[in-house]
């Protein structure tokens, strides 16, 4: 029987690292940025410092024991990454989010929906482009006329 | 008690209100099914809308959103693997996992059924004896508050999968992401890096949206799949039968009761009985590895609990006055401006209009199962638009409905920041439910505990020496140790037989 | 290009139904802002519904209620605090977070920051205390207070809220050790005490009232001058015996610059507003009153206030 040697578990090593790297983080800027004074007074269970402490440990544990078992095998993990649409579809959500003041949500909203329509390859532009357009006039109408909670609006809708 | 509630149902059995809380009902269902718009929402943007109404037809509108929209959030959890809203999140595992093989429509009856069913019971009981339970809840100190928020983080042994460890990261980044803010017992401002954002805290719903509807959309757009097409809609689309309902009597059963009594508990909602509930029917099925691979019995015990939890919530905002989450506080401003002062003394001068409620709360639950037989029927379509059409405009929507929140253009980043780190845990086999559980339970339990300490002086004896803490305490403890003796003995290795 | 032609008549419908015209007309000549700083549900938010549900006809333009929580109050106060100062946008603030905190905590704005507009109401707090507790006036328990120091346990809200202030307010003037714990609001801090958990709390009457009603509590005294008119048998504190005068108002603020003929018109439809039969009947129903206050009268009793806050936390300070 072959036995073959038991490869990176690179989802393991992947969390390990951030979660070591986190918790040892967190646990470092504790007294800075929940103004307990020391690390020692942190960890009375009355201080504010406590439950940011223990979040801490927790993450800092955690990273330590994935990184234990580097060598485990894979179960159902997803091994296939292809994360070029994904990292597009996340930069025009990014996008959107940051135009949106400048030009008002409405009209941000309308290039959005059509690129993201592009993105998944959807053949047919023009209907893209119409509801890309009545989704917003839709959601408009809905929050902004009817549940009058208002929008940012920038220079153009 | 019976006479009042004929009176009440002569007095409620009127057009109006009938036509109220139908006009509810279909709202509720909408705005639960649409990604990106909450319960919560719904009823706090919908109440001011209503002081102008007369009670009788204000109300019973209200409610009808109330109820039927935690409902509606299992629509797109089961179709499109969304949470419309936070008490749906327990079933999106086993329910989008039954629509991807085809019986979606089964999942979506399943839960209609148990949400009915859970709601029913918890109506009975708050119109049988909210009184006497509102007297039990309010003796419900901090103490016994933390022996519940812990056994909440225990479900989260039930939702961990495989992964143990990575589970655990999922839990310290909940936590970590809850202490964000301004700590409203000391004053101090925790992890805020003097960001005015910061100092509210990350908002749950604007998280929750990126973390479960935006990273389905990520993950969608990379493996682009075609047209949905394993989701068979058409005339041989199974159904849920009786033999479903049966099998998953029992933990609708135990689900309602747990949903209910979680309800009445001011400060615990829906949100966490779902949770509860969930992990719970796991512990307690004949078939515990088909939960999160779709287990009938997982989103039969998540959504009767979540549902089961509404009227709960009732008991003691109306006996007490007391609101125990945001929806039940807008409830109490829309009694409030209605001229009905909820409290000891609303039974006693408004006692036909409040069991007229009550009557609107049994009729508006039948009409929830007609209304949502047809929604089944008719919207499973939903999954047959084209990806290309249909996610740009989830997108859009949870867009909408997390700015809509808290009127925040920083919820939007959280939105986006929401996806991604939803998406690469996917990706990464990190499991979402832990945060989510820790979330929800981290402030209160941490709130609880610093009560419960002052109360005591700095004492930890106070857990053992209050009876209702001790009891539950005592449940916790059999409850880890049981989780702790299992995991050993399955990973004993095998006894050796003789040749 | 079919493309740019369904671009060029999507930009037509959003040039259409933005008003660019609208800038040419007098204040105000677009929707008015009022910024609750806390969650829905609350007695601010459900007071600033009734007055944007009732504004237009008073201001000439509608009134939308915004909901900004976060922080206290002070995510939404800051977000004032930072628009545009063109009257357009209103703070709802109270005296915890307009005059208290900023002078005792780090915040990111300062008193100054606003200016008031217009004073709609205020409500005392009641003291009150649970069934069982060992006192059932005042002066029993100031007397208790001062045989136990540290023993006697109050429901709190939150670090410098309204029950905070009233019962440091209390420990003040009577010399006493009380032991608070923060509960979160005036729902929790009821239900502790009903549960019997605490012995005494602090709050509105619109949240004490009717558990006074129905003897589920017994209610110490009101901090007032007068008594309060729903409940006529509970003395005020200085009746008996200890002065303790806390007013816990709502009023409408914008931020520092705002030009000051726009003020006085939003403090003249406010004042409109506050005489009108239909807003009062709909306060009336929330058991709640109206007590305007024009900006200047506003601006002056506010200045009291925060003085005297400042005496009261330099004191417990030492």
């Amino acid at each position: 029987m072959m036995t073959t040697q038991a490869s990176l578990n690179r989802t393991n090593a992947a969390v390990g690292g951030v979660a070591v790297l986190l918790g040892l983080a967190v646990i470092a800027i504790l007294p800075a940025q929940v103004a307990a004074p020391t690390l020692g007074a942190a960890l009375d269970l009355r201080a504010a410092g406590f439950f940011p402490f223990l979040a801490g440990v927790l993450i800092l544990c955690s990273g330590i024991a994935c990184l234990l078992q580097l060598r485990a095998p894979l179960i159902d993990e997803d091994t296939d990454w292809q994360t070029g649409r994904p990292a597009i579809a996340a930069c025009i959500a990014a996008a959107f989010v940051l135009v949106l003041p400048v030009t008002g949500t409405f009209a941000a909203m309308l290039p959005m929906m059509f690129c993201l329509s592009l993105l998944f390859r959807y053949p047919h532009k023009r209907i893209a482009v119409a509801v890309a357009t009545l989704v917003p006039l839709g959601i408009y109408v809905l929050f902004e006329r009817i549940l009058l909670i208002l929008f940012p609006h920038g220079a153009l809708f | 008690m019976i006479e009042n509630l004929i009176a009440g149902f002569a007095f409620i059995l009127n057009p109006g209100s009938i036509a109220a809380a139908l006009s509810g009902i279909v709202c509720g269902i909408v705005v639960g099914a649409l990604p990106g718009l909450s319960a919560t929402m719904a009823v706090a943007v919908l109440a001011p809308f209503t002081f102008f109404m007369a009670p009788e037809i204000g109300i019973p509108f209200l409610l009808g959103v109330f109820k039927a929209a935690i409902w509606g959030g299992s629509i797109s959890a089961v179709t499109i693997n969304t949470p419309g809203t936070a008490a749906a999140a327990a079933m999106v595992m086993d329910g989008h996992a039954l629509a991807r093989k085809g019986q979606a429509r089964r999942a979506l009856e399943i839960s209609l059924y148990s949400s009915v069913i859970g709601d029913l019971f918890s109506t009975i009981l708050l119109i049988a004896a909210a009184t006497s339970l509102a007297a039990v809840a309010v003796r419900f100190g901090p103490p016994e508050f933390v022996m519940l928020y812990l056994l909440a983080l225990v479900t989260i042994a039930s939702v961990s999968g495989r992964h143990a460890p990575k589970a655990v990261f999922s839990t310290g980044l909940g936590f970590l992401i809850a202490c964000i803010g301004l700590d409203p017992m000391s004053g101090a401002q925790r992890f805020t890096f003097g960001n005015t954002d910061l100092i509210g805290g990350i908002g749950l719903i604007p998280l929750l949206i990126g973390l479960f509807a935006l990273s389905e959309v990520f993950t969608e757009v990379e493996k682009m799949r075609p047209r949905l097409e394993f989701l068979k809609v058409g005339q041989d689309e199974p159904r849920a039968t009786l033999a479903d309902m049966r099998r998953v009597a029992p933990a609708v059963a135990r689900s309602s009761g747990i949903g209910f009594f979680i309800g009445i508990l001011p400060g615990i909602g829906a949100e966490i009985a779902c949770w509860l509930s969930y992990g719970f029917a796991k512990r307690q099925s004949k078939n515990p590895e088909e939960f999160g691979h779709g287990s009938i019995e997982g989103v039969a015990a998540a959504e009767s609990g979540a549902n089961a939890a509404c009227p709960g919530d009732l008991v003691p905002m109306m006996v007490f006055g007391i609101p125990g989450d945001t929806v039940t506080a807008v409830l109490l401003g829309a009694f409030m401006a209605q001229g009905l002062i909820p409290g000891p003394q609303l039974f006693e001068k408004h006692a036909t209009l409040v069991y007229g409620f009550f009557a609107v709360l049994l009729i508006s639950n039948l009409m929830l199962l007609g209304i949502g037989y047809l929604f089944i029927r008719y919207l499973r379509g939903i999954t047959m638009i084209a990806p290309g059409l249909l996610y740009p405009s989830v997108v859009a929507l949870c867009f909408a409905g997390s700015f809509a929140v808290n009127s925040s253009y920083f919820d939007l980043g959280l939105t986006v920041i929401g996806g991604v780190a939803g998406y690469l845990m996917r990706k990464l086999s990190i499991p979402i439910a832990p945060l989510v559980i820790a979330m929800l339970v981290a402030p209160g339990l941490e709130n609880a505990l610093r009560q419960s300490l002052l109360l005591s002086d700095g004492s930890l004896a106070i857990f053992v020496t209050r009876p209702i803490a001790a009891g539950l305490l005592s449940v916790i403890t059999a409850g880890v140790l049981l989780v702790i003796w299992k995991h050993f003995r399955s990973t004993q290795p095998p006894k050796e037989t003789p040749a | 290009m079919k493309l740019s032609k369904s671009m060029a008549i999507t930009l037509a419908c959003t040039a259409l139904l933005t008003p660019f015209w609208a800038s040419a007309q007098p204040f105000p000549n677009k929707p008015l802002r009022l910024v609750t700083p806390y969650p829905p549900g609350g007695g601010t938010s459900l007071h600033a519904s009734i007055i944007t549900a009732t504004a237009e006809a008073f201001f000439g333009q509608p009134m939308i209620s915004v909901i900004r929580a976060g922080g206290g109050g002070v995510v939404g106060a800051t977000e004032v605090m930072k628009s545009a100062n063109d009257g357009y946008t209103m703070l709802f603030g109270d005296p915890t977070l307009n005059s208290l905190r900023p002078q005792v905590e780090a915040l990111p704005f300062k008193i100054d920051d606003f200016v008031p507009v217009a004073r709609i109401n205020y409500s005392p707090s009641i003291f009150v205390a649970a069934a069982n507790a060992p006192f059932s006036d005042l002066k029993g328990m100031v007397e208790y207070a001062r045989a136990n120091p540290d023993k006697l346990v109050y429901s709190s809200d939150n670090l410098n809220g309204l029950t905070y202030v009233a019962f440091e307010m209390l420990k003040k003037a009577s010399g006493t050790r009380m032991k608070g714990i923060e509960f979160g609001g005036g729902g929790p801090a009821m239900t502790q005490l009903l549960g019997g958990n605490t012995m005494a709390y602090a709050g509105l009457p619109v949240v004490v009232a009717d558990h006074i009603s129905s003897g589920k509590v017994k209610a110490i005294c009101v901090t007032d001058t007068v008594r309060w008119a729903a409940l006529k048998n509970i003395p005020t504190c200085e009746e008996a015996g200890t002065r303790i005068i806390w007013h816990f108002w709502l009023g409408a603020m914008v931020p520092k610059g705002t030009p000051q003929d726009r003020i006085d018109m939003l403090s003249a439809g406010f004042e409109k507003m506050t005489k009108d039969p239909g807003f009062l009947a709909l306060i009336g129903r929330i058991n709640s009153k109206v007590d305007y206050l024009g900006s200047k009268e506003f601006a002056r009793v506010i200045a009291d206030e925060q003085k005297d806050l400042k005496v009261l936390y330099d004191s417990i300070k030492k």
